[in-house]
Parts: C-alpha cells; structure tokens; sequence
C-alpha cells in the first residue's frame, strides 16, 4: 500500500463482506462435530473479532467522511485506527491481511481430513479448489478485483464443504443413498466446474446458450439448404462442408448447453431433496435408504422426473414401489418407451408424462406395480390406443362403468366361463393398470377393487361358486331387464343372460362408495359386503339382475329393485344399495309404529276401560262392550297412522355435510287430517280425539265425546302415554345400521357402546375434543383387540351423523395395540403431536402448506378469480420458522380478503335467486346474508389451512375406519391423528390417493359413537 | 249362521299387538273363528274378503288387498304423473317412480283355484303391487307369499 493511495470505503466495505461470507463458511463448516476443534474454533474467534473491529470502524466513520468529503463521500480518506491500522491508507492492508490468514486459515485446519466422511473423489475436489484458492492468495497483490474473484471461489469451495457436510448428514441412516449422492454431485461438478453454485440466473444463463445453439442449428440447415441448391462443383461443397461443419458444431453446442441444464438441474433439484426436502435426514416422513439411493440416482439422468417421483413419495404410503422403477422410467423416457421390438408410442407421445402417471399409479398401488408396468411395456401393451371404449373422457362414474365393462366382458369367455386367469383377462387388467390413455385418468379405487377381485377369483374354490352364480343366471326379467340394459348399455328388450351375466361380473368388479344422497345406513353394509364377502355380494347382484327384486336375508318381504338414481351408476350396486336401504326404511317405521301402536294401545284401554278393573285409570268411556270398544279403537288407530322417515331433517347440524341423520314423523292417513303430520302435541290430541270417536261411533258434541276430548287432552292422559316410551309427535331420529345388516347378512345385531355422546348422561365439563377423541380412540382398540383381530370391518356408527366400518386390521394400528394402549397413544401419537405443535416450520415446509392449503380450497372452489386471490395471498408461503399454530395463524389472516369476496359471491348468488323468486332483497340484505354464512366458509377454508399444516407437518397418523365415501378414483378414510397445532388428537378424513388430511367438524367426536354385531 | 250371510269383520289387534278380528262388532276372534263363522268365505261367496282376513293375519296391515284392479290402476298413474320425474331417490320417500309400473293387465280381483287363493295387494309404505299365494284348507291358513309383481321403467 502506498501513503498516496485513496481508498474507496464502498470498496472496503465490499470486501470487509466477502470475508464477512468467508468467515460464515468457516463458521458453518466448523459447526459440525465432524470437522470441529480447539484450534479451529480459536481461529475462528480471532477473525471474528479482527473482522468486527473493522465492521465498527467503518461504521463510525462513515458519518465524519461523509461530512467532510462535503456530503459525497465515495473518495473520503479513512482515518487512522490506532487498534488496527498505523495509517488511514493500512485500513485495505489489513483487510487483506485478514485474507491472508483466512488463506493460512485454510491450509492449517480448515480439512481435517482424516475425520472427514467425505469419500476420496469428493475430498479431492476439496482440496483441489482449496489449492487453488490457495495459489490466488499467494500469487500476487491482493486488488480488489482478485479479492472478488478469490471470493467466488471462496464460494465454490463452501458449497463443496456444504455439499459434503449435507451428505455426510445422510451417512447414518442412509449410507447406501449418502453414496449415491456423492457420485452424482460429483457428476454435476463434471459438468459445471466444482462446487457451482446452481442459480436460476445461471440455468437461464445454459438456457440463452442453448436457445443460441438451436438458432445456430437452424441457420446450419439453412445454410445446408442453400448449398444444396448450389451447381455442383467444388464451390458447391465447400458450402456444404462448411455448412456441415456449421451444424455439427452447433449440435455439440446445443448438446453441451442441454447436458448442463441437466445437470445445474439436477444439483439443485439433488440438493433441495437432500437438505430439506423428502430425502434429508431431517425429512419428517424418512425414506428407506435403498430407494432414497434409487432417487437420487435419477436425479443424474432426468431431474425433473426424479423430483417428480420425491415428490409423490413424500405423501405416499408406497415410497419403495415407487422409487423401485425409477431406474426403468428414465431409461424409457429416454428411449421413448419402446416395447420388445422396438416399437415407440406414435407421436404424439408424451413420455414424461406417461412416466408421471406411472409412479401416480405405483404411488396409489404399491407392490410390484413397477415391475409389472415394465412386463406390460417390454409386451407393447402400452402401444395400444384407447384400448377401453368410452373408458376416458368420461367424469369417474363413468370411467368406472366403461372399464369394469370391459373387464367383465374379457372375464367371461366365449363359452361363459369366469377366468381372470386367461390371457384375455390378464391383458386387459394391464390396461386398467398401465395404458398410457387410461393412467392419464386413473382409477385408484376402482383398480385396488379389480385387483382384489381377480386374487379372490383366482381361488378354485372361489371361481367354482362364482361360475355356479353365473350359470345359474337365466334371461332377466322386469325391473332386472332394465338393470342390465342400464349396465351393458343395450336396448331392455334386447338384453339375455349372456348380458345379464356381463352385468353381474361387471358389479362384482366396482367398488362400492357412498353415492350423493343419505344412504350411508345401508352403504357401509352393502361396502362391507362387497370387501369381505364379495360373492355374497354376485349372490344378490345375480337376484337383481335376473328378477328385479331385492330379498332381503331376514325373511322380510322382497321389494321390488330400485331403478330410480343417476346414470353412469353402477345399476345393479346402486340398486342393491337403494333397495336395502328401502327395506331398511321399512323395517324401522314399522318397528316404531308398534311401539307407538303398543303404547297407544295400553293408552287407550287406560281411556275407555272401567276404572279398577284391567288397569283402566280414566274411564272416559266406560262403555259395557269397552272391551270391543277398545279392539275397535286400535284397528282405527292402526290404520289411521303410519310412521315415515324423512332423510332430509336433521337432529342435529352436519358440518361435514356428507351424511343425513334423518327422522321419523308420524303421519294421519285416514280420516279428515289424512296425510297431516303430527308434529305438536295439538295436532296429535286434535287427530286421536277424532278418530277414537270415528271408532266407536260416538257424535262430536255429546256429552260422552267431551269427556273423551277432555280426558285426551288432560296432561295425566299424555303423561301416561309418554310414560310407555313414546311422544307421537317427536318420534325421534338416527339411522339403521343394525336393520340394514340384518337386511343384508340375515343376523339379527347387537350394539356396543364406543363413546357416550356430549349430549347424554355423563357430565363432560371440561372435557376437551382431544379428550374425547383419546377416548374413543382407546376405546375402538380395545374393542379390534379382543374381539375383532381377524375381521377385517366393524360396522360402526356416529349417532345421528353417519354409518361406516371400522378397519381393526389396518397395519397402522397393530403397534397400538401391543401392550398397553394408552400408553402406546400417548408414545406413538401424543407425544409426537406435542413435539409438532411445538416446532417450526421451515420455509419450505410453511410452503408446502400454503400449497396444501390452496390445493384443498381449489378442490371445492371452482372460481378462477378467487383461485388467483388464493394464489397471491399465500402462494408464495406466509414466512420462515413458524409453529404450525403460527402458520394457522398467518394463513388465515391472509385468506380474509379471500373469504369476504367468496361470502360476498355467495350473497349476491343468494340475493339474484331471490329477486328472481319475487321476494325484495337489497344490498343490505345481501351484505346481511354474506356476513351469516362467513363463519361457516372461514370453518371450511380453516379446515383447508390445517389440513395443509398437517401435510408439512406430517403428524404420525392410524387409520381406524373406512368412510364409505369416495368414488373410482378414490377412497376416503378416517384416520387419528395430532392436531399440529395444539398436538391434541384430531378426528381426520383421509383422501387416498394422494392421501392428504381434512379434520372433521366438532360434533363428529360431540356424538356418540357404536359398534353392533351379529348377536352370538 | 248362513252360508250366505255377508261377513261383518272389523280387523284389528289385541291388546299384545297380535292381529285379531272383531266379529260383527261384538266378539274378538282369531282367523279360525271367522272361517268357522262365515263359511262362504272358504266357498268363493266372499273371496276379497277371504283375501282381507289372509292379509291381515300375514301381514296386519303392511299391505291392503286390491279389490278394484281398475281403481288401482288409475290412482297408481296419477301417483306417477305427480311425482317430479327428474328428482333423486330419496330414502324414507319411496316414489313409484324409483319402482316403475306393473303390468297392470295381470292384476285381478281376488281368487280362489280349489283351495288356493291368489289376490294382489297393495304395499301400505311403498304402494308398488305384490302377489299374494296362499294356501286355504278348510279353516287352516298355510303361508302366504308376498311377491312384487315384474316392473317397466316410467319413461
């Protein structure tokens, strides 16, 4: 340094910098034990505390140069720092001084290799870069200029060290995948320099040179064009030589430009993946160590796929199945999927996305998903275009109808043989499973049934019986007629027993979900049926489709089959489901009206029999024929009454609003009130009054008529009446499981008690819904332990809400259910939750639940303006190292612009449909209207927010039961799980796939929950 | 008694709520107490009401014999053109739509082949038609079969 030399402080604030990011390297590097100790950590200290000194210099005479460089500043001269500096113009000296003992700083201890994991290759390409920085502090005065550029490679070799520190954080759970990951880094490198550092600027960078390269080939060709159309002669092929020349050097451009995308690609894919993203050690759900080293294989050779797949494997429960074929796709996507042959998809084919679908497809699948899509390619299977008629293009119903067809129809051999075996059957199972057009629209539910359906149907025994039902089939009559042409598709008149027969293995084949109206009641009997006992199931399909009546197994009367539901339903379930549920119906009112019949008929003979003599206690009547009296009373009361179920009152608010409760009103049918509901005790008083006196013949106005009026009307009367069980006018509500399976399986049931509602006896002040929802947990494992391993389904019922089946087989509760229960909630799911709700959340994870979020909003919010709100009020995140509570908390608050225009949207829908219904409505009605229905939306956009939380969060999770909802594409589960934000067990609904949370409102763990059985 | 006399049965229950009938408003009796009484029942003089007093200690009162096939038949389609032809089945709301319609032309007044006797009755809580097979030997009900009758769609 020369005492002339002016010094710009921006320069040397700049500097001070670069060892400021030096010294963070250091820092990070030195923070892992592996590379951690008493010298370093003492090198470090003085640095930090030279390089602080000079930070605070700076700073404080920053204000007297700028004064006194007149208010410029930029060429103020330092002045001394008698701590540091001899001179102003010794402040850029001992900057470089600084330099010069981080380069010392390097060659002492910054490698202490001999405990360093790092494998040979990756050490080297350390030590390489650090010889090299070492040779550009040694090689001359240190400039700005060579300052900056010692900086760049100061930042390359951080992010070896990084890089190597991040794989070696792998090496303990994953050695196999911590390998792996070491080669394809080291590739990367190959490509890139050592330690680049991949930044969108520098992929846009390869971009541009590749998009120059593709001009470049474009102008070749040109240029080969117009040589072509030279005379011949040597001028003629100079031109095409060096038109030649031209293209092959832009093709090596090209090439070399593609090959490092890939690979910045792939390290930055590679790297997110493996610091914090599904393949980190930090990952919440870890992945085993030999498919994480199958992954991050893939990231060497199609990045985007690999991510892809990470990506799916994260949410799913079949990670291995998946990242089993990642080896086989990206050959394939690289070689356009060509079969044994050699023969591709004709163009166009969209081989990465096929390959997308594929581990979609092994995601939902699991097994040997992938080998068998490899089988199915290498046979050209895939080659095939739309090889189901009408199997896409359709919503899931139909796709549903379309495909179970065909798999019927390649089922059934020509001589009516049932063989899922042959190799009709097999190939058209592989195009339910792989085709490129039917994967593009998958079926996950549907398929899992099929694949059921063909394990059970390859038994003998099981393929014998279900050959028998189908032999014994013969042309279908009546309303079966019109369920097999609503099946097939045919004309009714036209359908036979061949058809017939394609119906019923074309039901067997579909799975069985809720459809859009309250029949959960009978569902969860008609779904648990078609699991467990399947043939039982072909039984009453067969029944169906052959006579069009539906038997009930409990020697009920058959009805005949429902045919009344939307089409693209499976007819012949539907109608199964409907039918019981209808017989269930029926069986229950009359059930209530004997009882009402039988309380009204100690009532009555109360009313008109002698008092004291068989326990008469009014003796309104007190005729000397009373007994007669009183026999003809009930044959009027018993025809004047019936008692119906009307599914669309509820007893109680359904937030979920997937299930009706339902209840039972009396109705008068014969007399002047025919067809009036009784729903207050006046209406009743007023009805009975008249028709006991139609009975016995007795005039209104008499004397003896007002004292049968009166005495109906006497509270001792109706409080006698209530007495026996029975208010007419509230005749209470619920659903009919029970009946439904007495209906179905033919044994009458018994129920068991798992939780006692909020709403009856117990006193649950203070009883907090995680509580609860501990309880019933512990409850429902106690019951699958001792008395349902083995069954497969437990019919279960939240009171007055829904019927479904518990799943006390289900592989996530047998640790449950090893020792002690409780004890096991509290290890495996409390305490988890606990450790959640008090955690942060990354930046990348707050992100994902903002994407989670906007996902599950989107599914039932079809607004493209609103989805743009959504998009950009938390489409990019809501903040860095938030507690899942904290999160919530960031995501709602930025929603509530959302959720007043989606009320707001709502209300003036709302308001259009009523000025169009001819009632005034104003804005202030509207803006009255919008502001009821808020917090019902802000419960459904909060259900939204958690149940992104919960996928970041990733609590653990049991499933307990089958819900009976969702449709081909998909089955909808109830799992327990940790709310992440408080850690309390939570009620969940599970969507499978891709497996995402949806919490369940409160009153689904407010009501009380049975199991019933058959009796023993 | 007459062979001739007209039955006077009222059908009810007793008090345990077993099916009974009330013979000419006076005396409550079983099935087999009417027969004895009205024999015209079991000669063919009175066969709806045989079908009554069948129905009733079969099935009390879920179903109700049809004794005027025509009279059904236009109430049923009036039934039908009142039901909202594009809702949903809904449980508890049985429409005859959800069944369809049966072929009417087969519904007949009650009748008696030697001992077996055939009627049609109406389901109380549906309103779809059944057929009722029924064995009748002198004062002995066999079983009764409850049959729905084949269905058509209602376009």
């Amino acid at each position: 340094m020369s005492d002339t030399t002016v010094v710009d402080p921006q320069s040397v604030a700049q500097r001070l910098q670069v060892i400021k990011t030096e010294l963070s390297g250091f820092e990070t590097f030195f923070a892992d034990p592996v590379h951690a100790s008493d010298a370093a950590t003492a090198q470090l200290d003085r640095l930090r505390a030279k390089i602080g000194q000079i930070e605070s210099l700076l700073n404080a005479r920053a204000p007297a140069e700028t004064a006194a460089a007149g208010g410029d500043g930029a060429s103020a001269p330092l002045s001394e720092d008698p701590g540091i500096c001899a001179a102003p113009e010794d402040e850029e000296a001992a900057i470089c001084q600084i330099s010069d003992e981080f380069g010392a700083f390097w060659g002492q201890v910054c490698l202490p290799s001999e405990s360093d994991q790092a494998i040979s290759d990756e050490r080297a390409a350390i030590a390489a870069q650090r010889e090299r920085i070492g040779q550009m502090y040694a090689s001359g005065p240190l400039t700005p200029e060579r300052l900056v550029e010692i900086g760049a490679e100061l930042a390359r070799l951080g992010n070896l060290v990084r890089t190597a520190q991040q794989i070696a954080a792998l090496e303990e759970n994953s050695p196999e995948a911590a390998t792996e990951a070491r080669q394809a880094m080291t590739g990367f490198d190959e490509e890139l320099g050592p330690g680049t550092i991949v930044t969108p600027e520098l992929i846009a960078q390869f971009e541009a040179e590749k998009a120059v390269a593709e001009a470049a080939e474009t102008t070749a060709q040109e240029h080969m064009a117009a040589a072509e159309a030279l005379p011949d002669g040597p001028e003629k092929d100079a031109a095409l030589d060096a038109a030649m020349q031209e293209m092959m050097q832009a093709t090596v451009d090209r090439e070399s430009a593609e090959s490092r995308i890939q690979a910045a690609r792939g390290k930055q894919m590679l790297t997110s993946a493996i610091t914090t993203g599904p393949l980190s050690p930090y990952a919440r759900r870890p992945i085993a160590d030999q498919s994480a080293a199958q992954f991050i294989e893939a990231y060497t050779r199609n990045p985007d796929l690999a991510d892809f797949a990470v990506g799916a494997a994260r949410d799913s429960a079949n990670p291995d199945a998946i990242a089993a074929g990642m080896d086989m796709l990206c050959t394939n996507v690289a070689g356009g999927f060509p079969d044994d042959s050699g023969t591709t998809p004709p163009a166009p084919f969209d081989a990465q996305g096929y390959a997308q679908n594929l581990i979609n497809g092994a995601s939902a699948e699991g097994g040997d998903y992938m080998a068998d899509a490899a089988d199915y390619i290498r046979d050209g299977g895939h080659l095939q275009q739309n090889p189901i008629p009408d199997g896409t293009g359709r919503d899931a119903n139909g796709r549903e109808r379309a495909r179970s067809n065909y798999l019927a129809d390649a089922a059934i051999g020509a001589d009516g043989t049932l063989d899922v075996t042959s190799p009709a059957a097999q190939k058209a199972l592989g195009h339910l499973r792989f085709n490129p057009d039917v994967v593009d629209e998958p079926t996950a539910s549907l398929n899992a049934h099929v694949m059921s359906t063909y394990d059970m149907l390859s038994e003998p025994d099981n393929q014998t019986r279900a050959q028998g039902i189908l032999n014994d089939i013969e042309e279908p009559q009546g309303a079966g007629r019109t369920l097999v042409a609503r099946s097939s598709g045919a004309a009714a008149a036209d359908v036979d027993a061949d058809d017939t027969r394609q119906a019923v293995v074309a039901a067997l084949m579909t799975p069985v979900h809720q459809g859009n109206v309250g029949s959960c009641f009978a569902t969860a009997g008609v779904r648990r049926m078609s699991t467990l006992e399947p043939l039982e199931s072909m039984e009453f399909y067969a029944e169906l489709a052959e006579t069009g009546t539906f038997r009930p197994r409990n020697r009920l009367d058959p009805i005949p089959a429902v045919m009344s539901f939307p089409a693209d339903e499976n007819p012949l379930i539907r109608s199964m489901e409907y039918s019981a549920a209808t017989v269930m119906t029926q069986m229950e009112e009359n059930s209530r009206h004997d009882m009402l019949q039988n309380a009204l008929n100690e009532s009555v003979d109360n009313l008109i029999g002698p008092v004291g003599d068989d326990g008469a206690i009014f003796s309104a009547i007190g005729t000397d024929n009373w007994h007669v009296d009183q026999a003809l009373i009930r044959a009027t009361l018993i025809r004047s009454f019936m008692v119906e179920y009307d599914a669309t009152r509820r007893t109680a608010p359904s937030a979920d609003g997937s299930s009706s409760s339902g209840v039972y009103m009396l109705i008068q049918t014969e007399g002047p009130g025919a067809r009036r509901v009784i729903d207050s005790q006046s209406v009743f008083v007023a009805a009975l009054t008249e028709r006991v006196l139609f009975a016995i013949g007795e005039p209104a106005g008499t004397d003896k008529a007002k004292e049968i009026s009166d005495t109906i009307q006497s509270q001792d009367y109706l409080d006698d009446l209530m007495s026996r069980g029975m208010t007419p006018w509230n005749m209470g509500g619920g659903g009919m499981p029970q009946e439904a399976d007495e209906i179905l399986f033919g044994d009458e049931q018994e129920t068991d008690e798992l939780l006692d509602g909020r709403d009856g006896w117990d006193d649950f002040t203070g009883v907090t819904q995680g509580d609860r929802t501990e309880e019933l947990l512990e409850n429902m494992l106690e019951s699958f332990h001792e008395d349902h391993q083995g069954d497969g389904m437990v019919p279960i019922m939240n009171r007055g809400i829904h019927a479904f089946n518990g799943l006390p087989d289900h592989p996530s509760l047998a640790p449950l259910m090893q020792g002690d229960i409780e004890d096991n909630i509290e290890a495996q799911l409390l305490a988890p939750g606990r450790e959640i709700a008090a955690s942060q959340l990354t930046e990348a994870e707050v992100l994902t639940a903002c994407r989670a979020t906007i996902d599950s909003i989107k599914s039932w919010d079809p607004s493209g303006r609103r989805r743009t709100m959504l998009e950009n009020a938390i489409g990019n995140g809501v903040g860095a190292d938030l507690t899942p509570q904290q999160v919530d908390t960031a995501i709602m608050a930025a929603l509530q612009p959302y959720l007043t225009t989606l009320c707001l949207d709502q209300a003036n829908v709302w308001r259009q449909q009523e000025i169009a219904a001819g009632r005034a409505c104003t804005t202030a009605d509207r803006d009255a209207h919008a502001a009821s229905i808020r917090p019902q939306w802000e419960e459904r956009i909060s259900g939204g927010s958690v149940g992104g939380i919960a996928a970041a969060a990733a609590p653990p999770t049991v499933t307990v039961a089958d819900t009976n909802w969702g449709d081909a594409t998909q089955d909808v589960m109830f799992v327990m799980a940790p709310d992440p934000r408080t850690g309390e067990l939570q009620l969940w609904k599970q969507y499978n796939p891709p497996g995402n949370l949806v919490p369940m409102g409160e009153d689904w763990v407010d009501a009380g929950w049975t199991e019933h059985g058959a009796e023993e | 008694m007459t062979d001739a006399a007209a039955p006077d049965l009222i059908y009810s229950v007793d008090r345990a709520g077993d099916p009974v009938v009330i013979i000419e408003r006076k005396t409550e009796a079983g099935s087999e107490t009417a027969l004895e009484t009205y024999p015209g029942l079991i000669t063919g003089e009175y066969t709806t009401e045989l079908a009554r007093l069948v129905n009733h200690f079969a099935r009390e009162f879920q179903y109700e014999v049809i004794d005027d096939p025509a009279a059904f038949q236009t109430a049923y389609m009036e039934q039908v053109a009142a039901e909202d032809p594009d809702a949903n089945w809904q449980q508890g709301n049985p429409r005859l739509r959800d069944f369809g319609k049966p072929d009417f032309a087969q519904i007949t007044v009650p009748q008696m082949d030697g001992k077996h006797l055939v009627f049609y009755a109406k389901s109380r809580q549906l309103g779809v038609p059944y057929r009722v097979d029924v064995d009748v030997n002198g004062t002995e009900i066999g079983e009764a079969t409850y049959e729905p009758m084949a269905m058509q769609p209602i376009e």
